[in-house]
């Protein structure tokens, strides 16, 4: 008798703490939700500026959408911007995977020289603040004759990609040496190894370097915009949204700026939805034994 | 497996340049002779090449851009009456700025031929010694499979570190010469040239008139570095254990809610946050209308307020990565230990502090780490959520939020003072990289089987 | 092993980009000494324009009469951003634009960097006589013209109709006795808005022309009045602190005037329609009888680049789009007050009530024209914060002199 009591008590306690965390978890998916809701509501709100004191839009519109993809003026051409911003994240999306993925490989499973110094440079290199340097680089690509293109873009960020392989090392690290040995003794050279043993057990780190490198192009804002200068067709979508919110124009396009954001972060937070697996294998693989 | 071709012994190159045939004596002077009389044809060739045109960019070039490294330039650009046009006409004069970078990239280009040129010594050698050892010199085809094997990382890596040399190497040592320079407001190209200073600009920051801007900034930068890296692991982890508890349902649909806000741009959500809790902004315009108060709360302009504010902002930006690596985590923990824990008669807590806790320590440090170097240099969050404000008086260019970095970038846009703000840059690098140096060198990744 | 064939061709292929590279800044180099080629003295070239966005549309039409009348010159019209003016300008004179719109206070940094191009005599003389006094003083640098001016800007004070009458508004106390206005005094921008309150009392900012360095004399009792005053303004039931909301408070009736320039026009006029007023500057009583009240006048400008390979034409080209005529276009279109003398006694612009009170707010009694001083981007942050503090009561009046004291020595430092 004594026993059922205790386990009844000990079950009403247990529903008693579910409903806790079911009240902690709504609070908080308030809290997280809230701005994201907001951005949406506005991206339809027909009346006022940047800052009204409400919430709730007092009537709604499409026009915010309609005029941002219509693009009457000619000043902001937002599918272009897309357009672009898709092309540059794919071309580096490819580049940059493919870099890191050699370069983490090489410095996992290939031994030579320099190697560790290098690992330690590589992991310092990044730490200088890149604010200075972007003048130096848009100078370097001016002599290259490449500023104001797209493809200045693809070669920064795809240049970049080569110390970022810590992560996809980490992963490697983990693949047993074992595999590639048996595969030697097959006869298989570097290439075939890294090629047909280690890149298909690579899904998870080579997706996870992937959405990275494809997510880049939409959040950069200052870097893009020293490359590309006035050349309002080339821009990406985040430095035609950013350069829609200066002084003069921040009050009337702000609708037409939410419109905007809301527009490129629908594909990317389906897209990160649909990868968050591998998002949580990539970032942890580096350290799990 | 691996080679220990490393530890060969080789003879001396004076050795070399003594006992070597005509051929291997002139590769001492025209790079890729020896590959030629060896018929490594495309090999020599391609050594010839290089020195021919480093000798024609040298001459051409090289020389005027080495030299003008010296001086940063000599002669002013100015302006001379031009009576056909009825104008001044300009008068180009050297560019300070350019003439650095391009000095800077001589030197590399330089670093480059004499590496080349110990690597065609090396090959004459290599030659030298298999002859000597009566072993047939490799052909084309032969250095070329082993790119795909003992070489393999050269195929590799090549290409990615030429990227690196570029688009990182060189804009870093740019950055790093600047520092020793007067590059300033009032030495701005192209009309005025800048030069050498020496360490002016170190002590000028380190005990001059920027030590009473640093040194606060600096201390405000470690705090929100250790603040904005705890408060997220430590809130992620227990998001992550309640969205995990048992009997909770839809796992996935909390899941993805607090995902979501990864993926929103952070400039879109930042400029959202900033207008929501502006003074003006809804947040404090629903309070008002509870009534809960009269005045508006200054989230993001009072210094102090600002700076919880920005702490908490980044929470909602940063604990979903965590709750979502560490939900991975702990899906993998290993039941078996906590069912003895618990059958052991520890609670809840103590088996969290015991096994839960260390284990997403552990495999979260590497992320942890990088976190905490990511927000010593956490420029968008400052820049887009209060653009460093409030202001403060006691400050030189920045205000009372204001990180090094976003000091750095108000000092370079700003004020344009490119030398201070170097300096700084040489200051966060020092930091950051000390620490994490120090850091992954405790750390699994680094350490390897 | 060691003769890595690798190596050899990563050493071509730095060897090659670097050749690239270092080839681009042997052009550079070369070109040093022939100065621009424009040596015929016939106006003729490609001449590149930065417009801010809203005004292309006025200024394409401009454009293209004035490509009609030089026909040797071609003209590409981009978006710019004339704020950015000298951050954009600077980043790569060569690709910069040849003309481009900018605010006259970064005349003095752009001048001193030798990005903007000095004027003519022959134009100089036109732009003297064309324009307005406080234009041409905004344009002048060292004794020398840098830029053509196309319109002027002040705040003005908006004020709704229907709570407060035109003699309410004229002075600072009876404003605040009959209605409440909503300005910033807490926040950074404060200081574009009420730093010019010492020149109100009878302080200098970098000397009368505003190019003296060490020519502000803000540390007197005149500038400890000023400072008691603003202080005093945080009990003033008839002041809101209202900063980025003032045009939805405006609206919604929470506050019945703000400062503002002509920017806000449209804005307000959607908020208030019909009950817009708009008047001068009201005078303020710093506690030795009524002073008007000045603000920062500033001059909109199109600047030419030095750097430019076709000098007359970009000056032919900015000349022509200061005009009276682009300005009467422009005052039409975009609401820019105009600069030019002739374009301001038109009847669409004297009977304009925000452009009549910007006019009257841009004599030497009304406002200062804003100093171009490179230094003065060290003048703006720390005055923020001075009046941010004292309005808040952080400062103390046993400290204002003292802070005064240390602004002053501050803001004469040459370099940091």
């Amino acid at each position: 008798m004594a026993a059922q009591m205790k386990s009844k008590n000990y079950r009403a306690k247990q529903r008693n703490t579910r409903y806790l965390i079911y009240a902690i978890l709504i609070i908080m998916a308030v809290i997280w939700l809230f701005p994201i809701v907001w951005i949406v509501l506005t991206s339809f709100r027909k009346e006022g500026g940047a800052f009204v004191p409400y919430i709730m839009p007092k009537s709604f519109t499409l026009s915010n959408y309609t005029k941002l993809i219509a693009d009457a003026t000619g000043s902001y051409p937002f599918v272009r911007w897309f357009l672009n911003t898709l092309f540059v994240a794919i071309c580096s999306c490819i580049l940059s995977t493919f870099i890191t993925i050699a370069m983490a490989y090489s410095l996992s499973r290939l031994r030579f020289k320099l190697r560790r110094p290098f690992l330690k440079v590589a992991l310092v290199l990044n730490m200088f603040p890149g604010f200075m340097s972007m003048i130096a680089v848009y100078y370097i690509l001016k002599a290259l004759d490449l500023t104001q293109s797209l493809f200045a873009l693809i070669l920064i960020y795809s240049a970049g990609a080569a110390l970022g392989f810590y992560v996809a090392k980490g992963f490697f690290d983990t693949i047993p040496m074992a595999l590639d040995e048996s595969a030697m003794i097959d006869g298989a050279n570097k290439w075939e190894i890294f090629t047909k043993i280690t890149i298909p057990l690579s899904k998870p780190i080579i997706v996870y370097t992937a959405l990275m490198a494809f997510m880049g192009p939409w959040m950069d804002f200052i870097f893009a915009k020293v490359i590309m200068g006035d050349d309002v067709k080339n821009y990406t979508v985040a430095i035609g949204l950013y350069s829609m919110m200066n002084k003069t124009t921040a009050n009337s396009l702000f609708m037409s700026f939410t419109a905007g954001c809301v527009l490129i972060a629908i594909p990317i937070t389906l897209l990160f939805i649909y990868m968050q697996k591998y998002y949580v294998e990539g970032i942890t693989s580096g350290s799990v034994k | 497996m691996f080679k220990k071709a490393y530890k060969e012994q080789h003879i001396p190159f004076r050795t070399l340049f003594k006992d070597g045939d005509f051929a291997t004596k002139l590769a001492f002077v025209v790079m890729g002779a020896a590959n030629l009389a060896n018929r490594q044809f495309v090999k020599g060739l391609l050594f010839l090449a290089a020195e021919v045109g480093f000798l024609a960019w040298f001459v051409g070039n090289g020389i005027h851009a080495l030299a003008m490294l010296q001086t940063l330039g000599t002669k002013k650009q100015g302006l001379v009456y031009s009576a056909d046009l009825g104008i001044d006409v300009l008068q180009k004069g050297d560019n300070s700025m350019l003439l650095l970078l391009f000095g800077i990239s001589a030197l590399l280009v330089c670093i480059v031929i004499i590496i080349l040129y110990i690597v065609n010594l090396k090959s004459a050698r290599h030659i030298y010694e298999l002859k000597q050892a009566g072993d047939p010199v490799p052909t084309l085809k032969q250095d070329l499979n082993s790119l795909v094997n003992e070489r393999f990382h050269m195929t590799l890596m090549t290409i990615p570190l030429l990227g690196v040399l570029f688009f990182t190497i060189l804009p870093l040592l740019y950055m790093v010469s600047i520092a020793f320079t007067n590059y300033d407001h009032t030495h701005l190209p192209p009309k005025n040239l800048f030069t050498w200073v020496g360490l002016k600009n170190f002590s000028n920051v380190i005990t001059g008139d920027m030590a009473s801007t640093f040194f606060p900034v600096l201390s405000w930068t470690l705090i929100w570095a250790i603040f904005a890296t705890i408060t997220c692991f430590f809130f992620g982890i227990i998001l992550a254990l309640l969205i995990n508890t048992k009997g909770i349902r839809f796992k996935k649909m909390w899941r993805t809610i607090f995902v979501v806000t990864i993926a929103v741009p952070q400039f879109v959500s930042l400029l959202t946050m900033h207008n929501l809790l502006n003074d003006a902004g809804p947040i404090n315009a629903i309070l008002k209308n509870m009534g809960l108060i009269t005045q508006s709360i200054p989230f993001l302009t009072d210094p102090t307020l600002a700076k919880i504010s920005i702490i908490m902002v980044n929470m909602w930006i940063g604990i979903p990565t965590t709750m979502l690596i560490s939900t991975g985590i702990i899906q993998n923990l290993d039941q078996e230990q906590i069912e003895a824990a618990r059958i052991d008669g520890a609670n809840k807590f103590q088996i969290f502090r015991a096994i839960t806790f260390p284990q997403i320590l552990f495999v979260m440090m590497p992320a942890l780490i990088q976190q905490f170097i990511g927000n010593i240099n956490n420029f968008n969050v400052i820049y887009l959520l209060t653009g460093g404000g409030p202001s403060n008086s006691n400050y030189y260019g920045a205000g009372s939020t204001d990180l090094l970095v976003t000091w750095l970038y108000n000092l370079t846009v700003n004020t344009m003072d490119y030398n201070l703000a170097s300096v700084i840059g040489i200051l966060i690098f020092i930091l950051s990289a000390v620490f994490s140096l120090w850091a992954y060198t405790r750390t699994n990744s680094y350490k390897e089987a | 092993m060691k003769n890595s064939w690798k190596r050899v061709w990563l050493g071509g292929l730095v060897l090659g980009i670097s050749a690239v590279t270092l080839a681009g800044c042997g052009n550079k180099s070369s070109d040093q000494s022939t100065s621009s080629e424009a040596s015929s003295s016939k106006v003729k070239g490609d001449v590149k324009l930065w417009v801010d966005t809203d005004h292309i549309a006025a200024i394409k039409g401009q454009v293209a009469k004035f490509e009609k009348a030089n026909p040797d010159v071609n003209v590409k019209v981009k978006a710019g951003s004339s704020a950015d003016a000298l951050k954009d300008v600077s980043k790569d004179p060569d690709k910069a634009a040849d003309v481009f719109m900018m605010p006259h206070d970064q005349i003095g940094q752009m001048a001193e960097a030798g990005l903007l191009y000095p004027i003519g005599k022959k134009q100089v003389t036109t732009i003297k006589k064309n324009n307005v006094d406080s234009a041409v003083q905004g344009v002048t640098w060292k004794n020398k013209v840098y830029g053509y001016p196309y319109g002027i800007e002040s705040q003005v004070l908006y004020y709704n109709k229907s709570k407060l009458s035109a003699n309410d508004v004229k002075t600072w106390d009876g404003l605040t006795k009959a209605g409440k206005l909503g300005t910033n005094f807490a926040e950074n921008g404060t200081n574009y808005i009420f730093a010019p309150l010492f020149m109100s009392n009878g302080d200098v900012l970098y000397g009368q022309n505003g190019e003296n360095l060490d020519g502000t004399n803000f540390n007197n009792q005149k500038g400890v009045e000023v400072l008691s005053w603003i202080a005093k303004q945080k009990s003033n039931p008839g002041v809101v602190q209202t900063n980025a909301a003032a045009l939805a408070n405006l609206q919604s009736g929470k506050i019945d005037a703000f400062l503002s320039g002509p920017w806000s026009k449209n804005d307000v006029k959607k908020a208030l329609g019909d009950k817009m007023g708009v008047a001068a500057y009201p005078t303020v009583n710093f506690g030795s009888g009524d002073k008007q009240m000045k603000a920062f006048l500033g001059v909109k400008v199109y600047g030419v680049n030095q750097q430019t390979k076709s000098p007359l034409a970009a000056m032919a080209l900015a000349d022509y789009l200061s005009n009276e005529k682009t300005q009467e276009v422009e005052f039409n279109k975009n609401g820019v007050v105009p600069s030019n003398k002739q374009a301001q006694q038109t009847t669409k612009v004297k009977t304009d009530v925000v452009a009549k009170s910007v006019m009257e707010m841009s004599d030497t009694k009304h406002s200062v024209v804003m100093p171009k001083l490179p230094e003065m981007t060290t003048f703006w942050p720390p005055m923020d914060s001075l009046i941010n503090d004292v309005y808040k009561g952080k400062i103390k009046s046993t400290q204002y002199q003292e802070k005064l004291d240390k602004f002053v020595t501050d803001n004469a430092k040459k370099t940091k």
